[in-house]
């Protein structure tokens, strides 16, 4: 058997034991919150999660690194899409968490918050871009109204290179400039910037840790999870890591060398515009998610 | 021997002792899944042995 590249130890991912693994990982987050200064002096910080390993992940590791900041608030914000045998499974094993470690958790639901669950508004339609559209308005309503200065997402290095081929195979260019460690093209108020610490980790990588910690619980997936043009550009991408490793890697370091250019083209504050009728900020005259309540009621 | 596959719940059998095998012969993507033996974590070069449990778990979340 190959042993630790750093210790001789016995190795359990990418020639690395457990303790060196850690090291390595949390290394690479602290890294990745400094070089592009996520994180500013007295800032509050919400993190949003759904109790799955990748926010439960990102909000531990928050609470590790910045513990001696005490110009930092750190809480957690859930939404509760209302997906049966899901959320609610999630969200429960989020609740212990947050209660172990001490950590404000703000829950919201689509019930609540629109009248009727996912599992209601879906019927017949495409459930991923909906709650996608839906959750993310939440997120940035409630974090604003929480006072959040950042919204922390547990994003990792597979969602983003997902999302920049998705934005390439249906010509969605301008999307691409709301990408970034650092999303959002606008500084405005009513946007609260969303931040991704995972930014240059792999979604593997997070298991790797989120398993070592405890974090990876045997939950149902989303039932609607495999439906969605995302599972079919996150396979594709994955056959081409495995035959040329680094693809994903590569896809993320081109990705940053453009990224300056497309929020140059299209971070114009122009093209900000406030919803007719419920006032949130859009780049349409109606926002998505009037379009989507008006189509559900 | 038997392996677990968290996604879909099922038990399968299989002939071969090689994490990196196992999963060749299972035709899953590595990339996509972590491997325990005895709730612990191996890599690609483990070799299992008779009566250990191992288990391959699914890293693709999605929500």
């Amino acid at each position: 058997m190959v042993n630790c590249k750093r210790c001789k130890d016995k190795p359990i991912y990418n020639r690395l034991c457990k303790s060196c693994f850690l090291r390595y990982f949390e290394k690479k987050v602290r890294k990745t919150i400094r070089e592009f200064k996520l994180i500013e002096k007295n800032d509050r910080i919400l993190v949003a999660c759904s109790g799955g390993k990748d926010s439960t992940s990102i909000l531990y590791l928050m609470k590790k690194i910045f513990s001696k900041r005490t110009d930092l608030v750190i809480e957690s914000i859930a939404i509760d899409e209302g997906v049966k045998g899901y959320r609610d499974e999630s969200l429960k094993f989020l609740k212990g968490f947050c209660k172990k470690e001490k950590i404000r958790l703000h829950t919201y639901s689509f019930k609540k918050e629109f009248g009727r669950n996912l599992d209601e508004i879906i019927k017949g339609k495409k459930p991923c871009s909906i709650c996608g559209v839906l959750r993310r308005r939440l997120l940035n309503e409630k974090a604003r109204e929480l006072k959040a200065t950042k919204l922390v997402t547990g994003h990792n290095l597979d969602d983003e290179c997902q999302s920049i081929l998705m934005n390439q195979f249906r010509r969605n260019i301008r999307l691409g400039a709301r990408l970034g460690p650092k999303t959002g093209v606008l500084d405005d108020e009513s946007f609260v910037k969303r931040i991704k610490p995972f930014y240059l980790m792999l979604e593997k990588e997070i298991a790797v840790y989120a398993f070592l910690k405890g974090f990876m619980t045997k939950l149902n997936e989303c039932p609607y999870e495999n439906q969605s043009y995302r599972s079919k550009v996150r396979d594709m991408i994955n056959e081409f890591e495995q035959k040329y490793p680094g693809t994903k890697s590569s896809i993320i370091a081109s990705f940053l060398e453009i990224i300056p250019f497309l929020k140059n083209e299209y971070g114009s504050k122009g093209d900000l515009k406030f919803c007719k009728e419920c006032g949130e900020p859009c780049s349409q005259d109606i926002c998505q998610v009037c379009n989507i309540i008006k189509k559900i009621s | 021997m038997k392996v677990y596959i968290d996604r879909g719940c099922r038990n399968v059998e299989i002939t071969k002792e090689l994490v990196q095998d196992i999963l060749f012969e299972l035709n899953i993507n590595p990339t996509t899944v972590l491997v325990s033996v005895n709730n612990e974590l191996v890599d690609i070069n483990y070799k299992v042995k008779q009566g250990d449990k191992v288990e391959i778990l699914s890293v693709i979340s999605g929500g």
